[in-house]
């Protein structure tokens, strides 16, 4: 039953982990994406319905094993849409991001509510088909492995050298040579489509469902493993873990029948709010954070 | 961190694109634009009924914005009005549920308020003590609140003669319709009038003088003696006071049922919807107050326009979202 | 390369006039200094060489030809580094990432060669630095030397230093002078900025002086030190202000053994002063020795230890009126009553036309230029603001007043103006916390002088004992 939980931490952590490690990217450069939450659900809603709408809609002809790909190819794109908006309200408009990134949740929030009402004709839940799921633990791993790739790109590569320095001083930066704005887009871009996929994720992998709630608070939960992580891919995986295990827990009690359904279902929030609490000390955000970049 | 506020100009380009491109959705998903929009923003003036319904909708939206606005003054990006809300609520059925008769009113002001206030007052301890992010901590305040709400109202509150709800109000004590036949209740003068206290504190009272100074320049206020800590909890409580008010009155105020349905569908997201009635109110009482009747107008077209142009119910949130949206597209951070 | 800037005017946004009209040549090969009190100018010219500053007029020939730069990476480009007080390296990057972000974005990672030239620079200059270790982590001297080799990796022909012993060690000092000359032996021009004589006396060529936003003086060697100190701090003029009435007897501040500490180090270190009536103590010295840290745990901005015994309410007039002191997205009305809006009120509610009436009398009082009392302060000009900051706080009738450079950045009818308030303000009985860098304004407005240097009071006496000779001294550490 332990090594079940174990794993079902695993699954639980992969959404966290990938929303985290884009948010890293973006945090590094200096832009700050609180539209995490919204980005999730519309990668929830993008990738099955982008599928539904090839195979019955289109009748296209595709081998079974690619429409989960095309199904989180479909999010992905989604994703670099917004995070283009947000991207470059966040940089050449110097415009304030964390309005920006209420606008999404708020935005994505109406427009999945939406989406699924008019597009299956059912209020706010709708069954992923068997052809559409992909495999979690593939996806799992991919996450594992991009959280070890972003760091290896954040701190071992010259990219990675050129962003963090967007993110600490884009004056000097830019004194430098770096186009600050432009590496702060892509950086923004890059990290809301991996919530984006994040989301398709669950829908597709995880819960097989897509639902208006689908989310439930994991892109903020993603915000706070940043902090928790102190902005290091590395560490990301860790505290993935951790708020994967609350979550994975609160549904192995469930299971289990031990305590409350509700009051098992906070454990993964009361978890969050004592971790940030606990680590905020020490958190050391990008000192740029937030800051848009403007040329006097 | 100072959020700067939108300009009549701003929130008139916002809306205007906000439109379009919902023009360009609906198009795109295969309904009718001209029908949608003429069921959601025309159908609900056009008669009183609907339009006094149009005031109900904006009743709590207004309190949830006030929530938000009070927080932007001292320069806090509180989203915690949701989870108040549910406690406002809550607070409104155990008073139902302890006690019978008309003393279930005031009881139930009292344990909503000071549930909503103990729920903020973890947000702000978090932030003044351990300089925890007023965003995070809120939202995780919200997620537990639902949790805790739907749990009470499922077990000690639950109705017995309707699973679907939790215990009503009984009948001495409900605010009934003002105007028979619809539902507008004395939750929208209670609402307005919030609206126009939290201006006169805003205005002319010295801790809104003091939140606001220490919103813009905290070291500028606590070089002469104000202490931003403070004015941190004094915008919580506040805010938290009349999203809790919004809560209570959802449940005492709000026919048809004067109880919380069990998957708190009478409560959800008015939160929310008050940030876009702040953002759209520019953040000032009467600005929030119209913005509010604004989007209650929107929520009971939205009605109609299910049943006139079958434009599902929920394309009022894309459109409220898209508005925020072009407006952060305008708005500069100092 | 040969740089020649002409006339040149910088007045910044808030109207701080920063340079009047200055004219320089710099040669190849040669150690140029600027000397000069803190605001005179120095930095805010150089920053202009730099790129970094678009100079208001005025014009910069380089080679003869002249020359605009859109921003400091152009300057970079045609071979000028400036090297800058605090320095400006890229924290949470190692010393190596530093320099490599110049080499632009790219998969792999940083190559050989960067690490090669960089270190054969450094080993040329005898630099031994770790260039695996987050800039933050190394000394202040070390990175120091990393912004050196980053400069000639760019390929700088002329290197501006500025103020660079001010994060040194004495060994550092002299090891930063041997650096100096090696690079003028390989045909790099130095400006060094500073205010420290013995310094410039050791490595200069050629020294220039700004006084006020103006060169006052060029020498030549063989200087003479005293020459040198009149022409940056000016001729004294003796008690040219009015001045009545005697110190009192009571004291209104009282200081016992302050210690201040900041991320682990001791920057207040065992600070004993007493202000009192009808006193005006400067407390002079380098920016950066402890002052700052002084007048903050004064007026409780910030957590000390030791005692601070404040009779009969404070003032505070902060260094930055813009930071400290004002809200500038409010009106006038609103800032006059800050601190003493509780006197403004009644059962919580405040009275915005006795405030109005308040503000009136301010803006007559202190010939505030405003359109009104309703007008937002960002839209006043940077004397008026100060006017209107100096006229609140003396307003408050305390009796100690903290005046933490007063007059920096004014106009000089604004800078008289306001230093003949604050005497008035002493001649009524009030004791002044005077803390500046400008010795003119010391000398002009005390009755005690203290110097401090690296958070300690190292001299204190009357205006009569402490010439300016000791005060420089003392202020140099010697």
């Amino acid at each position: 039953m332990i090594d079940l939980l174990l794993l079902q931490a695993l699954l639980a952590a992969t959404p966290i982990l990938l929303a985290a490690v884009g948010e890293i990217l973006t945090e590094r450069s200096g832009v700050v994406n609180i539209g995490l939450e919204g980005l999730m659900l519309l990668g929830a809603l993008a990738g099955p319905l982008f599928v539904d709408y090839l195979k019955y809609k289109v009748g296209a002809q595709v081998p079974d094993p690619l429409w989960p790909l095309l199904a989180i190819l479909a999010s992905a794109f989604v994703g670099i849409v917004v995070g283009l908006v947000h991207g470059y309200i966040s940089t050449y408009l110097a415009g304030d991001q964390i309005i920006s990134g209420v606008a999404i949740n708020l935005f994505a929030a109406g427009a999945v509510a939406y989406g699924i009402q008019a597009y299956w004709g059912v209020a706010g839940y709708k069954q992923v088909p068997d052809w559409a799921k992909a495999d979690p633990y593939v996806v799992a791993t991919f996450a594992l492995a991009l959280a070890v790739f972003t760091w290896f790109l954040l701190f071992k590569t010259r990219l990675g050298i050129v962003i963090r320095a967007c993110g600490e001083d884009p004056e000097s930066a830019f004194n430098m040579g770096v186009d600050v704005n432009k590496v702060r887009l892509l950086a923004t871009v890059a990290g809301s489509a991996l919530a984006a996929v994040a989301g398709a994720y669950l829908s597709i992998a995880y819960l097989s469902v897509v639902t208006k709630e689908i989310s439930a608070g994991r892109g903020f939960i993603a915000l706070a493993n940043v902090v928790f992580a102190n902005w290091n891919p590395l560490l990301a995986i860790a505290g993935a873990y951790i708020f994967g295990f609350f979550d994975a827990l609160s549904y192995w009690l469930q299971t289990m029948g031990v305590g409350r359904y509700e009051i098992t279902r906070m454990v993964p929030y009361v978890a969050t709010l004592l971790i940030v609490a606990g680590v905020m000390g020490r958190a050391k955000p990008p000192r740029a954070l937030g800051k848009p970049f403007k040329r006097e | 961190m100072r959020f700067q506020t939108a300009s009549a100009v701003n929130i008139a380009a916002a809306l205007v694109m906000a439109f379009a491109v919902g023009t360009a959705l609906m198009w795109i998903s295969g309904y009718d634009p001209l029908s949608s929009y003429s069921a959601m923003l025309i159908t609900p003036l056009s008669d009183w009924v609907y339009f006094l319904s149009a005031l109900a909708f904006s009743a709590p939206m207004a309190l949830t914005g006030l929530t938000f606005s009070l927080g932007l003054r001292a320069g806090l990006f509180n989203i915690g009005a949701e989870g108040q809300v549910y406690m406002g609520a809550l607070g409104a059925v155990a008073a139902a549920y302890l006690l019978g008769g008309p003393a279930v009113l005031p009881l139930a002001f009292a344990m909503g308020l000071i549930l909503a206030v103990l729920w903020s007052s973890v947000p702000a301890v978090l932030k003044i003590w351990r300089g925890v992010n007023e965003v995070i901590s809120t939202i995780m305040m919200n997620w537990v609140a639902y949790w805790v709400t739907i749990m009470a109202v499922s077990t000690a509150f639950a109705n017995p003669l309707q699973p679907e709800e939790s215990v009503k109000v009984p009948e001495p004590a409900r605010l009934t319709p003002l105007v028979p036949g619809t539902d507008f209740t004395a939750a929208v003068p209670i609402a307005y009038a919030a609206a126009f206290l939290v201006l006169i504190f805003l205005k002319y009272s010295v801790w809104g003088y003091r939140i606001s100074v220490s919103g813009y320049n905290p070291i500028a206020a606590k070089s002469y003696g104000i202490k931003p800590e403070r004015a941190v909890l004094v915008a919580f409580a506040l805010g938290s006071v009349t999203a809790g008010l919004a809560g209570v009155l959802q449940v005492v105020a709000r026919p048809p049922s004067y109880s919380l349905a069990r998957n708190l569908a009478n409560v959800y997201g008015l939160g929310f919807d008050g940030i876009t009635a702040a953002m759209l109110g520019r953040g000032h009482p009467v600005g929030v107050v119209l913005a509010s009747i604004f989007l209650g107008i929107m929520q009971e077209g939205a009605r109609h326009m299910q049943i006139e142009a079958g434009t599902p119910y929920e394309f009022v949130k894309v459109i409220q979202g898209l508005i925020i949206l072009f407006l952060a597209l305008q708005l500069l951070r100092k | 390369m040969q740089v020649s800037l002409k006339e040149i005017h910088k007045v910044f946004s808030d109207g701080t006039h920063a340079l009047r009209g200055v004219s320089l040549d710099i040669y190849p090969g040669e150690v140029l200094a600027l000397l000069g009190e803190n605001g005179a100018g120095k930095t805010t010219l150089m920053k202009i060489l730099a790129g970094i500053y678009k100079p208001t007029s005025g014009e910069i020939y380089i080679d003869g030809k002249k020359t605009k730069f859109k921003n400091a990476r152009e300057a970079l480009r045609l071979g000028i580094a400036m090297v800058h007080q605090h320095l400006s390296l890229i924290p949470g990057l190692t010393a190596l990432e530093n320099i490599a972000v110049l080499e632009g974005a790219g998969l792999g990672p940083i190559s050989g060669e960067v690490r090669k030239r960089a270190e054969a620079i450094a080993a040329e200059l005898g630099f031994e630095i770790d260039w695996d270790r987050d800039v933050e982590e190394l000394p202040l001297g070390v990175r120091q030397r990393v912004e050196i080799v980053k400069a000639l990796y760019w390929g700088a022909d002329l290197l501006i230093l500025d103020e660079p012993t001010t994060v040194l060690s004495p060994p550092e000092v002299k090891s930063l002078f041997q650096v100096v000359k090696n690079l003028k032996q390989k045909g790099k021009s130095i400006v060094y900025i500073t205010h420290k004589i013995p310094e410039v006396l050791e490595v200069a060529d050629r020294i220039a002086v700004l006084r006020r936003g103006l060169k006052v003086a060029e020498f030549k060697p063989p200087y003479d030190a005293k020459k040198l100190v009149e022409a940056m701090v000016g001729e004294l003029k003796t008690e040219s202000v009015e001045r009545s009435g005697e110190t009192g007897e009571r004291p209104v501040l009282e200081v016992v053994d302050l210690w201040v500490y900041e991320g682990g180090r001791a920057v207040v270190q065992g600070v004993n002063l007493v202000v009192r009536e009808r006193e005006i103590l400067a407390v002079v010295g380098v920016e950066g020795n402890g002052q700052e840290h002084l007048v903050e745990a004064v007026v409780g901005l910030r957590k000390y230890k030791g005692v601070v015994k404040i009779h009969g309410g404070y003032a505070y007039i902060p260094d930055d009126r813009h930071g400290k002191a004002l809200v500038l997205e409010k009106t006038l009305v609103e800032n006059a009553i800050l601190g003493k809006e509780a006197e403004f009120s009644r059962r919580g509610l405040i009275s915005w036309k006795d405030a109005e009436r308040f503000t009136a009398k301010l803006v007559e009082e202190f010939g505030i230029v405003t359109p009104g009392p309703w007008a937002f302060v960002k839209q006043l000009s940077g004397g008026n603001q100060q006017k209107l900051v100096v006229g609140r706080e003396l307003s408050r009738n305390a009796k100690l007043i903290v005046a933490h450079q007063p007059t920096r950045g004014l106009d000089v009818a604004t800078t008289e103006y306001v230093q003949h308030l604050l005497l008035k303000a002493r001649n009524n009985g009030a004791g002044v916390l005077l803390v500046t860098s400008d010795l003119d304004e010391a000398y002009k407005l005390a009755d005690t002088i203290a110097v401090m240097y690296r958070g300690r009071i190292v001299a204190i006496g009357s205006v009569g004992e402490m010439t300016l000779d000791v005060v420089g001294k003392k202020m140099a550490g010697l």
